[in-house]
């Protein structure tokens, strides 16, 4: 089971990569992660959870799409592949399963 | 193409280490990144991110792997190493602590004599044609080859001329300074300075030069008569704005001139110095145009590239030949243009009687000189304190190469040591280099000093002297190290020691020979500093006030009256005791004259070059001036106006044989500024006083009689403090001469002012003397610590056998002493010829006394006892016995 547990970022950056879908590349996502969580991130650290979710099978990719603006060169467009969009949904849950166990209480504010 | 680029070098960096089936995108990436910021934040910041985005790349997951396997290898040998490094800098604390203050010291020395040199040779570089500039200088030579006169200026006829005559020459400018005063018009507040800096330039002027304008047409700007560009600085000291193109200033409160442009602040490498640029065409009398003999105009000329300097030198000789061909017959002397590169006026001119000038590139020279000596004894300590230790190394060595490690490998090791203490003193140093760069600023004098950090320059320095430093200091010590043989050092075998040993006893006298010099230059320098301002200059100059006279103020024949006036007024008051006027005054330049000054009864070979000023009556009495022979002037005697007094070289270059018989006789002279045959009647000698400073002899000086002179006003006070009488002076110069400013000062500040420049070598000097015999005495104190630890034993046993402590202090401090002391005797000789050279710059200079050496090398004898005893006196302390039951 170990090799398949997603890290906070991963976890991230799949699930942008699937908002992205079909426009998801190393700048695109670096820019819509920062828009969504609002914390800043680099297109290096990026591309290397990209590299890595790749190898892990979770995405696959492929060239397209130059442009003038990158001089030319084409994107490296990532996509979900069937096991990545299932350890999204296994990750989520274990989310909410755990996230039901919650005692009630802590909602009200009585335990606290 | 226009289009901006990222950094190509970082391009192609990426594409080195960069995976292939990721570059294209990456790279893709980055340029959109690079496009995006390049609008946001222009070029600079654009490419420096990129590069940032590159290196942020260069990791594992995006890299191909061709890193061979040999370099794995190495990195985890060189972690090794770096670790074993590491622990002997830290087992040797005090030894590494003494390197490393040495080097840091040495190397903040190096950063800022390298950065002071860098900035003192790129004076006017900035111009964008300095390679085709020059300046034409005149000269006169007599024909038996003594020097008429040498200046760097030239007549307001050479530059036209040249530009008309020489092909070669594509343009010139004329500058001719002159001060004024100057008041904005259409200004609510009436404010009027005195302003120095005023220059009359052609319209080429700002296409010769690049001074930066910030608005105005260089083209034009200075084309119209009464047209004036002034410096940023100046449009906010009058205007406030810099918003100032199309406003009128008011020169010397009549002339009003038309303000056409703004310039930038003139950089402070910049050998011409000025705060008005005035159109040339603003000089209206003929003079300024046609005049061939009056050398107060300083001309640069454009040459076209790769002319030849000696062909144009042979063609102003006939131009010159061409005009005053005649002239030079007559007067036995020619006169000729020179051709003096931009690029080293600032440097190596000195053709004026600016003193010390001709000595700038001489001290420049004399500073890396002294830098360099300082940095190698910081680097002496390293090798010596490293190779001393060489014996406690030696087992270290033996192991690791017992186990198979190479020679090479060995010197590795020590090389990496050094670059290591090196590193860490590189670091300090800039870090110190920081905090000490404002103070740095002042000793220095400039003022784009405080920021050394941003200079390129200085970080390739700091670099190149890592570098340098590291495998210079740390190629001795490692060859000595790895040079050991595993089986001698592991069987108990002492290393080779003899010619190591020696090396290093050489090295100490080498250190110790450098510091004494460094303290004998100083002690000289400041002895005839002393030596001078202790001579009698032959004049009172203490207590004495000087006013520049009233500049606006028409010299007519009211001027005399007003002058009157302010004299008897100044008189009333006390504290003031005796007032003269004169044409010039001490420390200031006394106008030279030429080409037909001699005895009335001798022909015009026998010309020579005078001095000559106007003064009136009292000006020998204020000024204690004695008179030798003879009567002083007298404003009761009509004729007076036709006669001069002389001083005594004066009298001897005109070769009278006495004073006496110098009276009464006539001589060739020009009177009231006219040139044509005036002849001039001898009336009284004085004695010879210092006009200038004492590295300038005496001048020869002839006095001519002017009762109201309107160029230097001087006051006797009653004290050096002018507070008292200050406000009465001020109210009486107002009541004389209106509103225009006034501006005095005190004559010995003025003439101390020619000291300055050797005060400040003197206070360089001093600086490094004590860094050196700091530097000097740390290693000394290192080495003989060390050295008298190794001998605890044999200390310990001396004692058993009835040694006393004296006896064994004397035992271990002797031969350090002994070095010292040759190394004094050995800097003996070429100490004092330095010395005796840079003496030989002065005309009046002290005596090179014995105690100038004897001092320093007492002194430095005295203090390496005092770093060296510390140690043995403890040790001869030691009880024996606990040293001996060591092992």
């Amino acid at each position: 089971m170990k090799g398949t547990n997603l890290g906070e970022f991963e976890e991230l950056v799949l699930l942008t990569v699937g908002i992205l879908y079909g426009d998801a590349y190393g700048l695109s996502i670096t820019d819509e992660l920062t828009r969504q969580t609002g914390r800043k991130s680099t297109i290096s650290s990026v591309y290397k959870v990209l590299v890595r979710l790749e190898k892990k099978g979770y995405l696959s990719s492929e060239m397209g799409g130059a442009t003038e603006a990158r001089g030319g060169r084409p994107k490296r467009l990532y996509q979900l592949t069937q096991s990545g969009v299932s350890v999204l949904h296994q990750t989520r849950e274990i989310r909410n399963s755990m996230w039901g166990q919650f005692p009630k209480i802590i909602w009200e504010g009585g335990g606290l | 193409m226009s289009n901006p680029h990222p950094p190509k070098w970082a391009d192609r960096f990426l594409e080195w280490f960069c995976r292939e089936e990721l570059y294209n995108a990456i790279r893709g990436d980055l340029e959109e990144v690079y496009t995006r910021n390049y609008h946001i934040h222009g070029p600079k910041k654009a490419s420096w991110l990129f590069v940032w985005h590159v290196i942020l790349f260069f990791q594992p997951f995006a890299s191909k792997n061709r890193l061979p396997s040999s370099l794995l290898n190495f990195t985890v040998m060189f972690k090794h190493y770096f670790k074993i490094s590491w622990r002997n800098f830290g087992r040797n604390k005090a030894f590494s602590l003494i390197s490393l203050i040495g080097l840091t010291t040495g190397m903040i020395a190096l950063l800022f004599i390298g950065e002071y040199v860098r900035f003192e040779k790129s004076y006017d570089l900035f111009h964008k044609k300095s390679d085709q500039l020059y300046r034409l200088r005149a000269e006169g030579w007599h024909n038996d080859g003594r020097k008429w006169f040498q200046g760097t200026a030239n007549f307001p006829v050479a530059g036209p001329q040249v530009y008309e005559k020489v092909p070669e020459v594509e343009a010139f400018t004329r500058l001719y300074d002159n001060g004024a005063i100057m008041s904005p018009q259409g200004e609510e507040e009436e404010k009027s300075y005195k302003e120095g800096n005023v220059s009359y330039v052609d319209s080429s002027f700002l296409t010769l030069f690049s001074f930066p304008l910030l608005s105005g047409n260089k083209q034009t700007a200075l084309r119209e008569p009464n047209s004036v560009i002034i410096t940023a600085s100046m449009a906010h000291k009058y205007f406030g704005t810099t918003e100032v193109v199309g406003k009128q200033l008011i020169k010397d409160y009549d002339k009003s001139l038309t303000i056409t442009g703004v310039l930038e602040d003139i950089p402070e490498n910049s050998h011409l110095y000025f705060d008005f640029l005035i159109s040339y065409y603003t000089l209206e009398e003929a003079r300024f145009y046609d005049n061939w003999g009056w050398t107060d105009f300083y001309t640069y000329v454009q040459l076209i590239p790769g002319a030849d300097v000696q062909n144009l030198h042979d063609q102003f000789d006939a131009i010159l030949h061409e005009r005053k061909g005649q002239y030079y017959e007559n007067v036995q002397a020619k006169e000729y243009w020179r051709l003096q590169p931009l690029d080293q006026i600032h440097l190596h001119s000195g053709f004026h009687s600016e003193a010390g000038l001709d000595a700038q590139a001489d001290i420049i020279h004399l500073l890396i000189v002294v830098g360099l000596f300082v940095m190698i004894l910081a680097w002496i300590n390293f090798i010596n304190l490293s190779t001393a230790r060489a014996i406690e190394r030696g087992k270290e060595v033996g192991i690791q190469k017992a186990v198979g490690a190479t020679r090479k490998q060995m010197i590795m090791q020590f090389l990496l040591e050094a670059f290591l203490i090196n590193g860490m003193a590189i670091l300090c140093a800039i870090l110190m280099v920081k905090v000490l760069s404002p103070y740095f600023s002042i000793v220095s004098g400039q003022a784009t000093a405080v920021k050394i950090l941003s200079q390129s320059s200085f970080w390739k320095m700091a670099v190149g002297i890592w570098i340098i430093g590291s495998l210079g200091s740390g190629f001795y010590p490692a060859f000595v190290m790895s040079s050991f043989k595993p089986i001698s050092i592991l069987r108990g075998k002492r290393s080779p020691k003899g010619m190591f040993s020696v090396i290093r006893k050489s090295l100490v006298v080498f250190q110790f020979a450098i510091a004494i010099a460094i303290i004998i230059g100083t002690g000289s320098i400041y002895l005839q500093i002393q030596y001078m301002r202790s001579q009698n200059l032959g004049f009172r100059m203490d207590q004495m006030y000087v006013i520049p006279g009233p500049q606006a103020f028409p010299v007519d024949s009211t001027f005399e009256q007003h002058l009157t006036r302010f004299r008897t007024d100044l008189l009333q008051n006390p504290k003031v005791i005796k007032f003269t006027s004169s044409q010039s005054v001490p420390s200031f330049g006394v106008s030279n004259w030429g080409g037909y000054i001699r005895r009335a009864d001798q022909d015009a070979s026998h010309a020579k070059t005078y001095s000559i000023m106007s003064m009136d009556e009292h000006f020998l009495a204020t000024y204690e001036l004695d008179l030798i022979t003879g009567r002083n002037f007298s404003q009761q005697i009509v004729s007076d106006n036709k006669n001069v007094i002389i001083n005594e070289t004066a009298r001897k270059q005109l070769a009278f044989d006495s004073p006496e018989s110098a009276i009464g006789q006539m001589i060739y002279c020009p009177l009231n500024g006219s040139y044509d045959g005036t002849q001039a009647r001898v009336i009284g000698v004085v004695k010879d006083h210092n006009h200038y400073s004492l590295k300038n002899g005496y001048n020869p000086i002839i006095y001519t009689y002017s009762p109201a002179s309107s160029s230097f006003f001087s006051l006797l006070l009653d004290s050096n403090e002018l507070s008292a009488s200050t406000a009465y002076i001020q109210e009486v110069w107002q009541q004389q001469f209106g509103s225009e400013p006034m501006e005095g000062f005190f004559l010995d500040d003025q003439f101390n002012e020619a000291y300055k420049a050797d005060l400040r070598l003197g206070r360089i000097f001093a600086v490094f003397s004590g860094i050196a015999i700091i530097i000097a005495l740390l290693g000394l104190f290192g080495l003989s610590t060390y050295m008298i630890f190794q001998r605890s034993k044999e200390i310990s046993i001396r004692k058993i056998l009835g040694a006393t402590v004296m006896n064994i202090v004397s035992i271990l401090s002797r031969q350090y002493l002994m070095l010292v002391l040759l190394a004094g005797v050995s800097a003996i000789p070429f100490t004092y010829w330095f010395v005796q050279k840079w003496l030989e710059g002065f005309a009046f200079s002290m005596a090179i006394h014995p105690i100038l050496f004897i001092i320093p090398i007492l002194g430095t004898i005295g203090i390496a006892a005092l770093a060296v005893s510390w140690q043995t006196v403890k040790t001869a302390h030691i009880n024996p016995a606990d040293s001996l039951r060591k092992d």
